[in-house]
């Protein structure tokens, strides 16, 4: 872990460290990025950082695991929570975490599993709306609230019925496969930072008898 | 309690049966106008559906697409491994062409009684019109073959009034029941899929405020009501009206497919991309920036 992934050098001092002065000094940097500061990652303790109150840590990625079905809302869902990677001791509850959907397909790269969706299907290619926002919880978990704050992997029950009444024996489909990329807030302005800390290939796939959704490569039962 | 003020704002105006002879002379006219090169051509097995997206990418007008349910064998066909236990046929492929200026809103009215001539020159199929409304242009369906091969006038689902009771739902709640009140008062069932992927998409870009309000459809064609719940959304929301023919009646269909209207867009790669508006008819959203990463934008 580069400890520099995890520090906002503007949210760290509420200014711009490239030059100026605070509390600390004056200081000047003549090289782009943040301050070489030599400190390895177990020191940071949440004791340091509540103290300081400077470090607003970034998460280097997460980890899904699938824990609740979906089956209400005309909606069939593999429910997944999240695991943010970050430093012992680091904190980020109560910040914001927001995905953006992207590279929406019908079927899934390096997948020889046949797309669900075909021309002709009285249901429509697939697509997606804005990405949902998460609070983080203790224990730096996001998506652990249930059936309202859970990461869901699914589709409409009506389609998803649809496509798999067209299945038999071991047969199976793609329905989509998505690129979700993850974004935390800033510690001070509350706004998102450009870099996600974590880029998923997420999917859902349907079997004759059985719906699976996949997280990160995790995989939960969606029906 | 919505019926006086949408018979205003809506009010339907066929301007092209398309087997009129009228209208015919005039799509001639424009066509013979365009050099035969000068325009895109469209195979599909829905291609009006093709055609209304196509213009919607590149005007970002709304122009939605109703079709009836086929019953004659002579426009319908099998795809392999697509009948499953149920015997579902398909709309054979057939063909039209758009226009390739289009340049004004009358130039899209233009445009779509010029695809939709284009349409039927290439198939003795079903026979559509265009309807207008506030909301934007409706292709909507005019004659079908009957199951004997007869062409007879044909009307959508949505040509049904129905009766929605008062509630408090959320917008999708709406949807669905408005589905469900066109299931009750034509005898076939309208499934409603709307950002099927996410379970609260819709919800999310209609935006409603408070989430959950009260809305009724009471004795309503089943088209104004839905132009009516979609006109208090925060998103320009388009629809496409798909049936699902089969050799067994009961197995037979139909689903209101709701989404945001895509439009054409050249990225900063200088790629050319489809792009959702969304929230783009909210009053008081903050722009994006402020609550999207750069990603998104």
């Amino acid at each position: 872990m580069d400890g520099y992934d995890c520090y906002d050098y503007w949210d760290a001092f509420e200014m711009s460290l490239l030059e100026g002065s605070n509390e600390a000094g004056s200081y000047s940097w003549s090289l782009n990025g943040p301050p070489a500061i030599g400190y390895g990652t177990t020191q940071i303790t949440q004791y340091a950082h509540q103290d300081f109150g400077t470090f607003c840590p970034y998460p280097t990625g997460e980890t899904s695991q699938y824990y609740l079905l979906e089956n209400s809302n005309m909606y069939f869902g593999a429910g997944f929570k999240m695991q943010l990677s970050v430093p012992w001791g680091w904190v980020c509850t109560g910040r914001q975490i927001h995905e953006v959907i992207s590279n929406v397909s019908a079927s899934r790269p390096g997948d020889s599993t046949p797309a669900c969706w075909y021309s002709g299907s009285p249901y429509g290619y697939p697509s997606f709306g804005p990405g949902s926002t998460w609070t983080v919880h203790t224990g730096n978990i996001h998506g652990d609230g249930g059936q309202y704050d859970a990461d869901f992997m699914g589709y409409s029950i009506g389609a998803a019925d649809y496509y798999q009444s067209l299945l038999s024996g071991s047969q199976s489909c793609v329905m989509y496969s998505t690129t979700q990329s993850m974004t935390m807030s800033s510690c001070s302005t509350g706004l998102f930072t450009a870099q996600p800390y974590s880029v998923n290939a997420n999917y859902f796939k349907i079997y004759a008898t059985y719906m699976l959704g996949f997280r990160q490569g995790t995989g939960g039962q969606a029906e | 309690m919505i019926t006086g003020d949408l018979r205003r704002r809506f009010q339907m105006v066929p301007t092209n049966v398309c087997i009129g002879l009228g209208a015919l002379l005039f799509v001639q006219t424009i066509s013979s106008q365009q050099p035969a090169n000068d325009r895109k051509q469209i195979i599909d097995r829905r291609p009006l559906a093709a055609a209304a997206s196509s213009l919607e990418e590149t005007r970002g007008k709304i122009v939605t697409y109703e079709e009836p349910l086929l019953t004659w064998m002579g426009d319908l066909e099998e795809i392999p491994g697509k009948s499953g236990t149920k015997g579902y046929l398909y709309p054979k492929e057939s063909g039209t062409s758009l226009p390739s200026a289009v340049s004004s809103a009358s130039d899209l009215h233009s445009a779509l009684n010029d695809t939709l001539d284009a349409c039927h020159k290439q198939s003795s199929g079903t026979r559509f019109q265009v309807l207008q409304s506030s909301w934007g242009y409706h292709i909507t369906p005019a004659m079908v073959h009957d199951s004997n091969g007869a062409l007879v006038a044909a009307t959508s689902l949505l040509d049904a009034p129905i009766y929605v009771p008062a509630g408090e739902r959320t917008a999708k709640d709406h949807l669905l029941a408005l589905g469900a009140a066109v299931t009750a008062a034509t005898g076939m069932r309208m499934d409603v899929s709307a950002l099927p992927s996410q379970s609260a998409g819709f919800d999310n870009l209609f935006r409603a405020n408070p989430a959950r309000f009260s809305w009724a459809a009471e004795r309503e064609i089943a088209r104004d009501a839905l132009i009516d719940l979609l006109s208090k959304s925060a998103t320009s929301f388009s629809w496409r009206l798909n049936c699902q023919a089969s050799t067994q009646p009961d197995a037979r269909f139909c689903v209101l497919n709701v989404n945001p209207v895509s439009v054409a867009i050249t990225n900063a790669n200088g790629q050319p991309e489809k792009r959702a508006l969304w929230f783009d008819r909210c009053a008081d959203c903050p722009p994006l920036q402020q609550i999207l990463p750069a990603t998104a934008r």
